[in-house]
């Protein structure tokens, strides 16, 4: 059995990546408690984090090395301005984190030499949580693969930019998997262009996240789900952030955004005067937090109600809904929402500041040969107002959308751009790791695995129906009698013989709602919509959750 | 009161005049279990409340002890307090409400006796300090209070994008700072940058993350601790560029 060592799963997105992995794969993690309760698997193994204790010695020469090339840098960055040394604050800031992430380099590399490490899979392969492991397994000749979610295929490509000024964030993995072809040519160009990233591979297995578009999401339910009213237009502003990786991000294009914000609000203002319309701004999650959430609402509502639009929400969360119950997408800036928006059957307008960076650097006239999404106009770009106003009322026409639709159904067909779940997603992900390591798929069956599996349809014939049907009457029975771990397994073994088996789905989505696992209910009524979307049982779950 | 109550009073004085008015509500409340007979730590105590706006607090301290406001006890902040609690509670009867008759110092006060009503004040901002938090800028604004001219800070955490009205920390005028504010003061601050030192240093951060991530797997010369904390190094670089700056901005 291949052993993969995974680390920096995301909480709310990578829950069906992991769990599938386990199906596959022994996966070793470091102790967390939250993934121990949410993935039950044999497969999964929490290893105990070895206690490293570092030489004071060492980590403070790694400090100093540190801290004396955040000075140097900086002197040469801003040679204009006087300098000072790193401030007591600068280093506390950092101190813990780099400790961290020295310990955590050093745990893995002795877990390393114990265990036979097949492969690291990270999400996302920046942050100090990641970094180190993915540096140290590099090292030792461990294969790396970095589960890429920026759902980048939305983004320009390199010869849209001024020469030499497109930026990305690089990976460091030898392996990165992205979503789609799209964001494949884009990052492959990008490298090429840059002459980075040695012997590293993009890969399109898709990109599984648990919290992204969702196709079987009607804007009916979507809006009732958010509280929207049903008969107007609804427009979906996306915002971004930045975070304090240049000086210029709080000078500058925080301010930039906000403004881009405010013109985009006064726009709709002005357009849809006489019709009535709904705003949702889908804030950044990094602004989750309540009370910024409410001073960013206080702060909208009021310029909103200037411009002339009275309902307006704010959202930080269930993006698949807000794209759901959306008619218009407007992005403020070149974000993931852009794709996710395309795959949601949802036309857009990018809305770029003249002033902002991007901006700067875009050669306008080459937009549309950036990105097949632009020249087919399923993505509007624009960078004045009127530009803003005109994309509005061009999409909010009937026809424009239908035309939209077919456009964007014949890009995905063209490009073979997948519309799987995040559980296809995920085995497409596994059987390629698989085969990368030599493993013989059929090798999987031996597993135990405490999830459902979905092998495919193929298997489906008259005698596994048969025998389908009686295991559905055993769990029926166990069900009844109260013995829900028996029945949990029962409906289980149903789908292992008939993947799409309603009544089964639905009791598996049912069991797991009641004990509290309220994402697997939400896998399991999804693939039952997928199957039967008038399916009562799932509409009912799905428009409470 | 003795020197240990008087320093911990002037640590809460420091974090309400800095932006940190729910540590100094947290600090009274601790303070007033073990000096509950001193005035001015009751005064402090209830003027924090009113800054962190739990005006249901004040007003069941109020209900339960009504002897303990009174100008004597409350001092200087009587009648702001019990004004503040006049508009939050217009309901209410207090009986002490006769004191609003005299004529006040306090321009805020006045306002409100003239109109019946009051209008948020726009804070100054002298100056500007950007800090680097859990990876996002905290805006620290120096700021003076239009109706008492005493100077407090006001934090603002990740984004620019507010309308915020608070209470000063002195006279508990009701005063407001919003985007707009915040973006003209931060550009005044920095205006002495060029654009043209702007880009290059912009420039220079991005070619600088590119050796940082290219070299992130390899002995380049990058240190070690700097491939490991990869993004969550330039926060420091950051942080120790804008410091800089703006040192020289002071000096210069």
């Amino acid at each position: 059995m291949k052993t993969i060592f995974v680390a920096g799963f995301f909480r709310d997105r990578d829950v069906t990546l992991l769990r599938t992995l386990c199906e596959y794969f022994r996966v070793l993690m470091f102790p967390d408690e939250y993934w121990c309760q949410t993935v039950q698997s044999a497969n999964l193994i929490f290893v105990e984090k070895p206690q490293i204790t570092l030489s004071d010695k060492d980590f403070t020469y790694e400090m100093y090395t540190y801290l004396a090339f955040v000075e140097e840098t900086g002197k040469r960055i801003l040679p204009q301005a006087a300098h000072h040394p790193v401030h007591k604050d600068e280093m506390l800031a950092m101190y813990e984190t780099a400790r961290t992430s020295v310990e955590l380099a050093e745990a893995f590399k002795q877990i390393a030499t114990q265990e036979k490490i097949d492969m690291v899979i990270v999400s996302c392969d920046l942050t100090p949580e990641r970094t180190p492991i993915v540096i140290e397994a590099k090292k030792l000749g461990i294969p790396t693969l970095d589960i890429e979610h920026g759902y980048s295929g939305a983004f320009l490509r390199h010869h849209t930019f001024i020469k030499g000024t497109q930026r990305i964030v690089p990976f460091i993995s030898d392996f990165v998997n992205l979503d789609n072809i799209l964001e494949q040519q884009l990052w492959q160009e990008y490298y090429a262009q840059t002459q980075r990233g040695g012997t590293m591979q993009f890969i399109v297995n898709g990109t599984p996240s648990d919290v992204s578009y969702d196709l079987s999401l009607t804007k009916e339910r979507a809006r009732l789900q958010l509280g929207l009213q049903q008969d107007a237009l609804t427009i979906c502003i996306a915002g971004t952030w930045h975070d304090m990786n240049n000086p210029l991000s709080p000078l500058r294009d925080l301010f930039e955004d906000v403004e881009a914000m405010l013109l985009v609000l006064r726009t709709i203002g002005e357009e849809f005067s006489n019709r009535k319309v709904q705003v949702v701004v889908k804030i950044h999650p990094a602004h989750a937090t309540p009370d910024i959430a409410a001073e960013i609402t206080e702060f909208l509502m009021a310029e909103a109600k200037n411009y002339g639009i009275h309902f307006l929400k704010i959202m930080s969360t269930n993006l698949n809904a807000v794209l759901s119950a959306s008619d218009i997408l407007i992005s403020t800036a070149f974000s993931s929402v852009l794709w996710e928006g395309f795959m949601a059957l949802l036309p857009a307008v990018l809305y770029i500041s003249p002033n902002s960076w991007s901006g700067r650097n875009i050669q306008q006239d080459k937009v549309q040969q950036g990105n097949l999404l632009y020249e087919k106009d399923c993505i509007r770009f624009t960078t004045q107002a009127k530009e803003v106003a005109e994309a509005l009322r061009f999409f909010s026409r009937e026809e424009n959308i239908r035309h939209f639709k077919s456009t964007a159904e014949n890009i995905r067909r063209e490009l073979h751009i997948n519309e799987h779940t995040a559980v296809e997603k995920s085995r497409n992900i596994c059987n390629w790791v698989a085969n990368y390591l030599g493993l013989d798929i059929r090798e999987k069956s031996a597993f135990k695995s405490t999830y459902a599996s979905f092998p495919e349809p193929l298997l489906k014939g008259p005698e596994t129906v048969h025998i389908a049907t009686a295991k559905l009457r055993d769990a029926d029975e166990a069900m009844a009698k109260g013995n829900i771990s028996q029945a949990f397994a029962l409906y289980q073994d149903v789908l292992s013989t008939e993947p799409q088996n309603e009544d089964a789905l639905c009791a598996l989505g049912h069991i797991s709602h009641v004990a509290g696992l309220v994402n697997e209910a939400n896998i399991f009524y999804s693939t039952v919509l997928k199957i039967n979307p008038s399916n009562q049982k799932a509409l009912e779950f799905l428009s409470r959750h | 009161m003795n020197k240990q109550t008087s320093d911990r009073l002037y640590a809460i004085v420091q974090l309400r005049n800095n932006g940190e008015s729910a540590k100094a509500l947290a600090a009274a409340v601790e303070l007033i279990r073990e000096q509950p007979q001193e005035p001015v730590v009751f005064t402090e105590l209830i003027r924090n409340f009113i800054l962190n706006k739990y005006f249901d607090q004040v007003l069941q301290i109020f209900k339960n002890a009504p002897q303990s406001f009174t100008r004597e006890i409350l001092g200087d902040l009587y009648d702001a307090i019990m004004a503040r609690m006049i508009i939050a509670f217009p309901q209410e009867s207090f009986s002490s409400g006769q004191f609003l008759k005299r004529i006040q110092d306090s321009h805020w006060l006045n306002t409100f006796l003239k109109n019946n009503g009051e209008r948020p004040l726009p804070l100054n901002i002298i100056t500007v300090t950007i800090r680097e938090k859990h990876q996002a800028p905290v805006y620290e604004m120096y700021t003076n209070c239009t109706s008492c001219e005493r100077n407090h800070t006001v934090k603002i955490f990740k984004t620019p994008m507010i309308r915020r009205t608070l209470f000063c920390p002195h006279c508990l005028a009701l005063c407001f700072i919003d985007y707009y504010g915040i973006k003209s003061a931060v550009q005044s601050a920095f205006a002495s940058y060029s654009p043209e030192v702007m880009k290059q240093l912009d420039d220079s951060m991005f070619r600088l993350r590119e050796n940082v991530f290219a070299g992130a797997d390899m002995n380049s010369g990058i240190p070690l601790l700097c491939r490991y904390l990869n993004v969550d190094y330039f926060y420091t670089q950051t942080q120790y560029l804008l410091r800089n700056m703006q040192y020289s901005l002071k000096t210069s």
